[in-house]
């Protein structure tokens, strides 16, 4: 029987690098979803009664990716309210970059709230089924067409400004 | 303009491919997870023999290899180098314990705000390599290899010195910090340096034990209350209508099935915890920055489930939903009434 350790390291060898995608769309941050990645994989496999097995081990870091990133989400909404109002000059992006279709994809995510942006990553990057999604989400699967519903009217009425500039 | 899906997956996958390679590697996740693991196993054992209730920080020690510049170490397909596996004996105030570097198990030393200790560490460092620092200092649980180990507060002892394979004595002082809560801890870390890397670790955790009266049932009553009224704090000015609890074991919740539905931190069977269920009408908003009345858009439900840890109230599961659990409460446990309903409801 294959052992944890080599659960990890074939995971971390043949999907750290989808992992690190996938906490990028999620988080819209290089650090964060370094961070991301990592604290997944120390959680999946802290859990003895409840590891991940070796042949689902990707699916699991990933459902863990998704609430984790919520989770903090929550956490930090107090400080993500007051965090543009401290933020300096220099770490506005330049309007230039917006031009990038890479980045406007971006900047529209970061315009949803956490639910509909891993609704969204989950739906259209992972190309996950709706009821998958929910079943990750742990919610409903209309709740799941809500959320992206909305964030579709979101992105578009982004990604429409974006495009105008 | 709506749109167009294909184009929308198109995009997200050329966003995607913005990201850099991962710089995790094998190494620090399983460094990381033999500790977490060796803490929660010793930990459990020490908690049951000494009665101490809570430890903060139950997994929050963790050691990410930095560069000394402070980037992180290593590829994903280039190891870290393997470093020299010191032991270390600690004696605080005459009580000593060993840790073996094979086990890394860490000895916990219950203290009072206040109090002055006299610790004596000896540390071996194993032949052939020599150490070209050491720093030993209290930290809060996160241990980080640096070059100069300014997390540590105070750094005890130690500097940017060879160390020769053998056995070195330190003896330091430390005035446990007045304001240390009841059941919070911190740790007695070492951070060291060789030619080729650095490393750092905890080697001994001091803990201040709850006062007996916070282990009580109406203190735990009373704390088990205030964590469920805070969790449905920001649900719309929503009060339950009941709020009952039952102490019974991990193992027991795990057959719930609506309360273990999400991720859970707990690694044993056999661990305490308390199952509360709140009856009411609970609606959760997004990022809890909408004011209240507004909108009702996040999910909403009629009963509020959340686990708790039995030593550190630590939050395990939540759940909401519109029906009861499968299973009643009395099945886990001996049932607790947190109250009936707050005074002066709110609108339901």
């Amino acid at each position: 029987m294959e052992s944890w350790e080599q659960t990890l390291a074939g995971l971390v060898i043949g999907a750290g690098a989808a992992l690190k995608r996938h906490a990028f769309l999620l988080c819209g941050d290089e650090a964060q979803a370094e961070d991301l990645v990592q604290e997944a994989l120390v959680r999946a496999f802290t859990r003895p009664l409840r590891g991940p097995r070796p042949g689902a081990a990707e699916a699991y870091v990933r459902v863990i990716m998704v609430n984790l990133f919520i989770d903090g989400a929550r956490r930090h909404s107090r400080w993500g309210r007051v965090a543009p109002l401290l933020r300096s000059a220099e770490l506005v992006a330049d309007p230039a970059d917006q031009v990038s279709d890479r980045d406007a994809i971006l900047t529209a995510l970061r315009g949803l709230s956490p639910r509909q942006r891993a609704c969204v990553v989950l739906r259209y990057y992972e190309d996950l089924p709706i009821a998958n999604v929910a079943a990750v989400l742990g919610v409903g699967q209309g709740t799941v067409k809500r959320y992206l519903s909305e964030a579709m009217s979101r992105m578009a009425v982004q990604l429409s400004g974006a495009e105008s500039l | 303009m709506p749109i167009d899906e294909p184009e929308l997956r198109s995009r997200l996958a050329q966003a995607a491919a913005l990201s850099s390679p991962p710089r995790v590697t094998t190494e620090d996740v399983a460094a990381r997870v033999r500790r977490i693991r060796r803490r929660r196993h010793w930990r459990a054992g020490a908690l049951a023999a000494i009665s101490v209730a809570a430890v903060a920080g139950v997994a929050s020690a963790v050691a990410i290899p930095l560069h000394q510049g402070g980037t992180r170490q290593g590829t994903m397909t280039v190891p870290p180098p393997a470093g020299p596996r010191l032991s270390y004996t600690v004696t605080v105030n005459g009580q000593a314990r060993a840790i073996p570097a094979r086990t890394g198990a860490l000895p916990l030393f219950t203290v009072t705000p206040g109090e002055r200790l006299t610790l004596a560490v000896r540390v071996t460092v194993p032949r052939p390599q020599a150490l070209t620092g050491l720093w030993l200092g209290i930290t809060a649980g996160t241990e980080t290899a640096a070059k100069v180990p300014a997390y540590m507060k105070p750094i005890l002892a130690g500097g940017s010195r060879s160390l020769q394979p053998g056995t070195q004595r330190f003896v330091l002082h430390w005035t446990v910090p007045a304001g240390l809560r009841p059941g919070a801890s911190c740790e007695l870390s070492a951070d060291f340096a060789w030619s080729e890397g650095a490393s750092a670790g905890a080697i001994a955790e001091f803990a201040v034990p709850l006062r007996s009266k916070a282990t009580a049932p109406a203190a735990v009553a009373r704390r088990l209350r205030a964590l469920a009224l805070h969790a449905v704090s920001s649900c719309d000015g929503a009060r339950p209508a009941s709020i009952h609890a039952v102490r019974t074991t991990f193992g027991k919740a795990m057959t719930v099935p609506d309360v273990v539905d999400g991720i859970n931190l707990a690694d044993s069977a056999a661990d305490p915890v308390y199952l509360v269920l709140m009856k009411g009408y609970f609606i959760f908003h997004e990022g809890g920055g909408v004011p209240p009345g507004v909108c009702a858009h996040g999910p909403s439900g009629h009963y509020y489930s959340a686990l708790f840890d039995g030593a550190t109230f630590v939050t395990l599961e939540a759940s909401l939903g519109d029906h009861p659990l499968p299973v009643p409460l009395r099945t886990l446990g001996p049932v607790l009434n947190l109250g009936r309903s707050v005074r002066g409801r709110g609108k339901r």
